[in-house]
Parts: C-alpha cells; structure tokens; sequence
C-alpha cells in the first residue's frame, strides 16, 4: 500500500533545494508524483508537491524536510491512501 | 571591512575566513583557484596553507581538523577533478556529521553548463555527501554566502557544505561588506521533548537492569562531562558505538566498551540482558542492531537524537526524544531517579571476567600486540594520545585494545568506512592540537590509499606515529573470505607491497620495523620519542588473524561467535 503525501515549500533558490528534496525523499523510498510552482511577491518561489511513499514512513516526512537548508516555511497537508 | 580597500572577492574569500578564526586552509591548487591561491598570499593573511598531495588527502586532513578541535576543516580545491577527488572525503564526513566547508573553484559564469575544461556540476554532484551547497553568482555575495556556509555546518546535525566560487567571481572587483551578522539558515526543530523526556526518566527510574549507548553526538554536542556526571550519579553501566569511544573513560568499570558486529562480548552479553536501553546519540547503525527484530527485545528502548529522521528507522523504540544530547542529559540528571543495582553491577563485572577481550601471541607479530603496546606505552607515561585509524581489521582491534579515556581522541571513518582515511586525519589533528601525541593506526591498503601526505607530514615536520600493520592482506574481506566463502581468497592479496622504512627515508622520514614480540616496547618507545617530525612504525605482521568477537552480518546477538568457529558458516544475507 503506497501513501500520497501532500506538501508546499516557500524556497528563494529552487535550483538548489528541489535535487536535494528528491534525493533527500528518495532514501526513504518517496517518490514525486507532482510538482507545481507558484511565483510569490518577496522573489520567493512556492513548491507544491505531491510525493508517494510507504505509510511506515510518514511519520518522517516533517523531519526529512526540515534536513532541507534555506528553506523558508513547511506545511504538511493531510495523506492518503493510492493503491 | 568594506571593500574600498581595491579588494576582489578571492581577497574578500580569504579575509572572511580569517575573521571566522579560520587557522588552516587545507588545499590543492589548479586553474579555477588560482585567484584563491593568490589572495593567500596578497591578503597577508594568518590562515596557514596546508599544501597537500591529493584532493581526498586535503578533506580527511580537515576531517580530522574538525573532529580534533570541533572546528570546521576548510577545504580548498579546484574545479572539475579536483572537486571530484574531493567527494570520497566529504562523504565520510558527511556519513560522521563532521564539521567542514569544501570551496571549489569553478569555471567562469559564461562557461558553465558548456562543458569547458575542468567544468564540473559540483553542485549537483555532491548532492548525497553533503549538507548543503552554495554556488556564488557575486563577489559581493561571498562574505554572506560563507557565514551561512559555517552557520549551516555547526549547527543542527551537523555536515559538510561546499561553496563553489567561479572564476570569474574571485577575480571581480568587491565592494560589499566582510562582516555581516547571520541569521541562522536552518528551519526550527520539529519536536519539543519535555513530556518524552519524563517517560525515559521514568523507564530507567524502573529498571532494574539499565544500560547506556551512548553515540557520536554525545561528542559532536560536548555532553561528555554530563555524561560522566550522569552515569556516575546514577551508576549505570555503558557501552559506547565506533563513534562514541572517548565520550565516557573506557579505563572506568562501568564502561563495558563497543558493541556490535566486532564489539566486546561482555558488552554484547550486557546488550541481550539489559531491562531499559537509553541510546544517546547512536543512530541504531546496523554494525550494532544485526537482525533488528530481535536486538534487545526483552529491553524497553529509549532513543534521544537530534535529528528525527533517526527515531524508529533502523529499530522502533518506546520512548524517543529529538534533542541535543548535551541539553537532554542535563535535563535527565535531575529526572531520574534510580538506585544502583549491586547485582546488575556484579553481573556487569561477572560478565568482564568470564568473557575477557584476549588475542594470542603468536611466534611472529599480532596485530593486537602491537596497539595493545601502543596503549600501554602512552598510558604508562601518563599521556594521552590522539589515535585516529583507517578501516578494516586494524580499526576494530584498534577500537578494542586502545582505551580511549577522553573525548575527541578517537578519530576513525565509522559510516562510510573509508580507507586512506588515517594518516591524513592524523596531519589534521596533530595541526588542530599540537602539543598532544598522535598516532595514526593503518592497515597496509588503507595506507597505500593515501600515502602521498608523507610529503605533507614531513614539510611541516608534524610528529605523528603512522603505525602501518602490514599483513599484505585486505584482512577484513579475506577474513569474510575465509569464513562465508569456503576460504576462496580472491582480490585480497597485497603482495608487493613497498619496504615501507624505506619509503619514509625517501621522504626524509625516520622508519622503524618491527617484526617480533620481542623488538616492540623497545623501537616503539624510540618512535613515540621522536619528535622532530613524522615517524613510520612499519608492522609486519602474522598475515590471517580473524577478529573476534564477531557477529555475522545480519545475525542477532545469539549468534556471536567469541572464537573461531568450528563449523561451516553461511553467507551472510544482512548488510555487508
């Protein structure tokens, strides 16, 4: 049984923090579904991401994320299930 | 500092790291650092140049800086293969959450992406092994770029980070500002752990058989003096990962010394009857847990970790907390409350002398008579040494027969497992504490890996004892070999190995060789007094040992062998 987990990341340079996010998500087996983007005001970027993954591993999810550097706000939306 | 002074951001570099109390730049020069270089000597700066053999050389002689001192080791390459020399390196800090900041030169701005000479995506190369990554588009960017850099590498969980400075930036005109206050670049912490605190408190307040594990972060967090302060309060026995060695004085009876794959048997036996295991600072690695299912599974199992992504990875625990070490073992000082057990004591002590650490003298040279020597030596003159080591065999003796009595003074390549790591690590200790003895401990392949830094050991005459244990093997994999494989030696022979005293003398280096018992107290007393500069200890010795104990791969505690087995075994299914 794989999960969706959905996310969104307020970034200033997202050349450097999306290769890391997926390689940081990909050790515990997440992978990218979806990815949109969205231009704020103060040159800031708002990556939504949509990951599958195992549900043994959700509880890490916020912890995986947060090893992000230069990363400005996390929010976790709620998961659910994909088959 | 402002940069009216006619500055260009390679002076603005070098000037920033002098003001972060940078004291050596561990380099190797090529086409995209030579304004780097350059601004070395035009700045007049303090920072010293440790010019090196070979990229890897320069990153495990910062490592060892680092994990010596708790600096972060600055590391300077050039781009393209200098970078890519450099990775092995910064994985293995990386894998040990070492302190370090790599700055590789780059093409120019316009040259990037056009594959030029020597134009390589450090940036997305170094992705897995690093913390984070920084490219510079500005001069005036530097200053800024490189506090975060050092921000971002101390604090949290901490690792390398690389800065990658094109060309063309180094050499622009900069006009911004060396000294900028940081804010911190890392997101809050993701857990709080007041009310988890109390549930181990109170787990280990109900124990009857408590034990300790006690990790690297209890030394990467400086808890070490909590942490005696707690276990001798509360008189709790411990027992420390690779890592953790030096966090508690392994000459103390409560110290029961490593455990896991090549651990103590009596701290294996300790880990299969302990009612409450608190792991400090231990990420569960599998050269402890074997067959994770069954490790301690009689035990309520506590965990205290800075980072959460730890907590029920490797095994699922009852209570954990995210939190420094240093901060959760004061705060459980006053929480516990436990009277020490006498008979999980006596056992502790009944388990000491049943199952002794021991090694035969054979009629040429153990291994572990040698470190066993090395220990004494610097332990019967009341020093203390450094000992740092590179992987294999040796290391494991090593982490067995050398107590480490003080935080900081084991340095060794624990998760990456990198070879070539120790005498170079050695070079950057010795800088980072002169005035202490240090001794690298290698295997002959381990050594061969790096031994270009004889150069650099002997120019800056550093008085290091680089013990070789030469036994022509890749001894680990023959000893793998002999026991899951059907004795099938294959790519494990080093044969042809150099006469390593003479290859010191090459480098101007005064070599010792030791081939029986009967020689070692003598000539390594004459090694560990030489001081004016480096000394090779060549070791040949008995060529197929096996260490013990050891638990295969995979295997719960049930299966440690304490000696050599007398029936065929199978190939081990669990990690390599």
């Amino acid at each position: 049984m794989k999960h969706l987990f959905r996310f969104e990341l307020t970034v200033e340079d997202s050349t450097m923090v999306v290769p890391r996010m997926l390689q940081v998500l990909s050790r515990r087996g997440f992978v990218l579904r979806s990815l949109n983007t969205e231009q704020l005001d103060d040159n800031m970027l708002k990556l939504q991401c949509e990951v599958e993954g195992a549900a043994q591993w959700e509880s890490t999810l916020p912890g995986l994320l947060h090893k992000l550097v230069e990363v400005h706000s996390i929010t976790l939306m709620n998961g659910s299930e994909d088959e | 500092m402002s940069g009216k002074q006619n500055m260009d951001g390679a002076q603005a570099l070098i000037h920033t790291l002098e003001n972060l109390g940078v004291e050596y730049i561990f380099g190797y020069s090529g086409g995209a650092v030579i304004p780097i270089f350059d601004a070395i000597v035009t700045t007049k700066t303090k920072i010293k140049l440790i010019n090196v053999r070979h990229e890897q050389g320069a990153v495990h002689m910062a490592d060892g800086y680092a994990r010596a001192t708790g600096k972060p080791g600055v590391v300077l390459v050039t781009s393209g293969p200098g970078a890519g020399n450099a990775i092995t390196g910064l994985m293995t800090a990386h894998m040990d959450n070492v302190p370090m900041i790599l700055i590789s030169g780059q093409q120019i701005t316009s040259m990037i992406g056009m594959d030029a000479f020597q134009e390589t995506d450090v940036i997305n190369l170094s992705v897995p092994v690093v913390k984070h990554r920084y490219q510079i588009y500005e001069a005036n960017d530097i200053p800024k770029t490189v506090h975060k850099a050092f921000d971002v590498t101390m604090n949290g969980r901490r690792g390398p980070v690389v800065i990658d400075i094109p060309k063309d930036v180094s050499s622009a005109p900069f006009t911004g500002v060396i000294s900028l206050p940081v804010t911190s670049q890392l997101a809050e912490p993701v857990q709080t752990h007041n009310d988890s605190l109390k549930g181990i408190a109170e787990a280990l307040s109900g124990a009857k058989r408590p034990l300790l594990l006690v990790g690297h972060g209890v030394l990467l967090s400086d808890a070490s003096s909590k942490l005696h302060e707690f276990i001798n309060t509360h008189q709790i026995p411990v027992v420390t990962t690779l890592l953790g060695k030096g966090a508690f004085d392994e000459n103390s009876s409560l110290h029961l010394g490593m455990l896991g794959m090549h651990g103590t048997a009596y701290a294996n036996k300790a880990i299969q009857e302990t009612d409450c295991l608190l792991n400090v600072g231990s990420r569960f690695d599998d050269r402890i847990i074997g067959e994770a299912s069954q490790f301690c599974d009689q035990a309520v199992k506590c965990h205290i970790d800075i980072d959460p992504t730890e907590i029920n990875k490797m095994v699922t625990v009852d209570h954990a907390v995210v939190c420094d070490a240093k901060l959760a073992l004061s705060e459980l000082q006053e929480l516990v409350d436990i009277e020490p057990n006498k008979a999980w004591l006596s056992r502790i002590s009944e388990l000491k002398n049943e199952f002794p650490l021991h090694f035969t003298n054979h009629e040429g040279l153990s291994q572990q008579a040698v470190i066993e020597a090395l220990y004494q030596q610097t332990n019967k003159n009341n020093r203390d040494a450094i000992v740092t080591t590179d992987v294999g065999q040796h290391q494991m003796w090593a982490a067995q027969f050398f107590k480490t009595k003080s935080p900081d003074n084991w340095l060794t390549s624990g998760g990456a497992g990198t070879m070539g790591f120790g005498m170079p690590a050695a070079i950057g200790a010795q800088l980072g504490r002169p005035n202490e003895t240090v001794i690298s401990i290698s295997g002959d392949g381990g050594f061969q890996m790096t031994q270009a830094e004889l150069a650099t050991a002997a120019i800056h005459k550093l008085p290091i004892k680089i013990v070789i244990l030469d036994n022509k093997y890749l001894g680990m994999v023959r000893q793998w070999q002999e026991l899951f494989y059907d004795d099938r030696e294959s790519g494990v022979s080093l044969e042809g190995n150099p006469n390593f005293v003479a290859l010191a003398a090459a480098y101007g280096i005064k070599g010792v060789h030791i081939t029986h018992t009967e020689h070692l107290d003598e000539r390594l007393t004459d090694a560990l007094d030489y001081s004016d500069g480096p000394v090779v200890i060549w070791c040949e010795v008995v060529k197929t040992e096996n260490v013990y104990p050891m638990i295969p791969a995979g295997k719960s505690y049930d299966h440690m062998l304490i000696e050599a087995p007398t029936a065929k075994l199978a190939k081990p299914v669990g990690s390599t």
